[in-house]
């Protein structure tokens, strides 16, 4: 019951997601918001987004993430359209072929770069792999598109985890996209971890959460989920950026902030109600947070109204609520008893 | 030449590597061991991933036997035999950020302790192997100290392997997955994939009298990892980690 009620009150205060800064010096220059230049939108024109990939992307017996990114865009009501660009059993070797021919086809304003996972079985090394994911984002940013890749996700289909994806594949993955200035999504993180059981359907492919997850972490990356493409990585854990409470604390990286990121991935993220409110909150919230950003007397509400929360999410990350519960427990028989006492005297 | 083998198993098509040999082992005594297949794959014993070998005569499969049992994240498999009829393994060994390659001779029942293939590279992968007319065993593989990956190769003969050395020259670009065969006049012959202005392309060199030769052009690379159908086998009930198997069918 007690984290239930923790539930209900976090969720009013998940924070936000960090615009992203950074340079994206593949050949492009940055204009005055920090952003890139790159394929401009006409007036009316829908905003293209590939997602290029392999059969995660592709989606295999499970619901592809660009379905729930695209519901993500539909819901903040942005004006664009998700393209799924995935095929399966693709290696970056091959991925580096085909993508030029997809850039011509669609000729996209973002590109999300999402391979590797194939290249392990083969025997690629992550410094290849990393050349060739390298080669993809310089291929479209030629194509005045923006690139936004993501680590691997985990494999643990021969029944361990391969440990050289979180141990060396994404960290030099990460490495080049912040060498670059390319925006890098830990998509790994998202999914990996105790919950990875029930998002992936055979240790490899994701499953609708997972996809779910994948989803929220490119949302985050794209200007429609307040993230501006260009450089430095992706903040938020488990499921993305956070709203509110980066409007109000200002900074993604302010320790209140984490303290309810780390609340949202642990609690929220592991049930399936849990993600549908957090898929509920990031469809609805990033306008109200706009608006508290540009109020500094409603930023100060906000905090106000937020600190108890984050004290409670605080109590429960820290495994401290049976410690709370039994001081709590014990003032109030310290203060009934003593109040009995006083009554006790005064009768007699 | 390296081709993808349809397997039949139970109904399933699957897909398998398969290296095609130019002959059949024979014994020491001369006779035919009749060794139509070795298969070298990978399973998880519950701590980490093992080599397990099984081969096929006369139409029947060995029993599987686990090759590997030490503190590797044991990967990639390859597998010959010299004219002795003894087989030949390698394979990618990962542990704490750092991958090697490994291998072991013998035959069932009787292997010798793996060992490394020394070589001052951090990351060693993707190796291939062949045995040439001389027993000596060729052995190559990608690797790199961080940068990009280049082909090494080294020679066992004589009880000892030689020191690793690049089979092209140097360069500043990626060269990965290498294959190695017998051109028909016996001499090795080397096939791998070289990252070139964001396209890829398929290069091979042959080792003519001490050295390799100039990398040549084959043709503009195709799918990595798709080939020729070519002889259908019927995989034994006990491989079940299909991604990691490597067939070599003797003729």
């Amino acid at each position: 019951m007690l984290r239930k009620l923790m539930l209900a009150m976090v969720l009013v205060g998940l924070p936000l997601a960090e615009p992203a800064s950074g340079a994206l010096d593949l050949g492009k220059a940055l204009d005055d918001d920090g952003g890139t230049t790159s394929r401009t939108v006409a007036p009316g024109e829908k905003q293209r987004i590939v997602a290029f990939g392999d059969s995660i992307t592709r989606g295999y017996q499970a619901t592809p993430y660009s379905v729930y990114l695209q519901q993500l865009i539909d819901s903040n009501g942005c004006n664009a359209v998700v393209i799924n660009a995935g095929k399966g059993g693709e290696n970056t070797i091959n991925g580096a072929k085909r993508i030029s021919g997809v850039l011509s086809e669609h000729q996209p304003h973002y590109v999300l770069i999402m391979e590797g996972a194939n290249d392990i079985k083969i025997g690629l090394s992550a410094q290849a792999v990393v050349a060739n994911l390298a080669s993809m984002a310089s291929q479209s940013a030629a194509a005045g598109a923006i690139p936004i890749v993501s680590a691997i996700t985990p494999n643990t289909q021969s029944g361990s985890e391969r440990r050289e994806i979180p141990e060396v594949y994404n960290p030099g993955i990460a490495a080049m996209a912040a060498n670059n200035g390319i925006k890098y999504v830990d998509t790994y993180n998202a999914v990996a971890g105790p919950n990875w059981d029930s998002n992936n359907i055979d240790g490899i492919h994701l499953s609708n959460q997972g996809a779910r997850l994948v989803a929220q972490q490119y949302f985050a990356a794209i200007p429609c989920g307040g993230g501006r493409g260009g450089g430095g990585s992706s903040d938020g854990g488990g499921g993305g950026g956070c709203f509110i409470a980066t409007a109000a604390f200002g900074s993604p990286l302010d320790p209140y902030v984490s303290v309810l990121k780390q609340f949202r991935d642990t609690y929220l993220l592991s049930s399936e109600i849990g993600v549908r409110l957090v898929d509920l909150y990031y469809t609805y919230s990033p306008p109200l947070a706009d608006f508290i950003a540009e109020h500094a007397f409603l930023k100060g509400v906000v905090r106000v109204v937020l600190l108890p929360v984050i004290g409670c999410a605080y109590v429960l990350l820290n495994g401290l609520g049976y410690t709370v519960l039994f001081g709590l427990a014990l003032f109030a028989l310290v203060v009934t008893v003593g109040y009995r006492y006083k009554r006790g005297l005064r009768a007699s | 030449m390296i081709t993808w083998n349809r397997c039949v198993f139970c109904g399933i098509a699957l897909l398998s590597l398969v290296m095609l040999e130019r002959g059949s082992a024979v014994s020491a005594e001369g006779t035919a061991l009749v060794i139509e297949i070795d298969a070298v794959w990978t399973e998880f014993d519950g701590i980490r991933h093992e080599i397990f070998h099984a081969s096929r005569q006369a139409g029947k499969w060995s029993d599987p036997e686990m090759v590997t049992d030490d503190y590797f994240d044991n990967q990639l498999p390859v597998i010959d035999r010299d004219s002795q009829g003894r087989a030949w393994l390698a394979w990618t060994a990962y542990d704490r950020q750092m991958t090697e390659i490994r291998f072991t001779s013998g035959s069932i029942g009787d292997w010798q302790n793996s060992a490394p293939v020394a070589a001052a590279m951090a990351t060693n992968t993707a190796p291939s192997l062949v045995v040439d007319e001389r027993d000596a065993v060729w052995l190559v593989w990608s690797a790199n100290s961080g940068g990009l990956d280049d082909i090494y190769y080294a020679v066992y003969r004589d009880a000892a392997w030689t020191e690793p050395a690049l089979v092209h020259g140097e360069n500043d670009r990626a060269d990965v997955l290498p294959t190695i065969t017998l051109s028909a006049s016996g001499s090795p012959v080397v096939r791998w994939q070289a990252l070139v202005d964001d396209g890829y392309v398929d290069l091979v060199s042959e080792y003519v009298e001490g050295s390799w030769r100039d990398e040549q052009i084959v043709e503009v690379a195709g799918e990595v990892g798709a080939g020729d159908d070519d002889e259908e086998v019927v995989l034994p009930e006990f491989i079940k980690n299909i991604d990691t198997l490597f067939l070599r069918i003797y003729r």
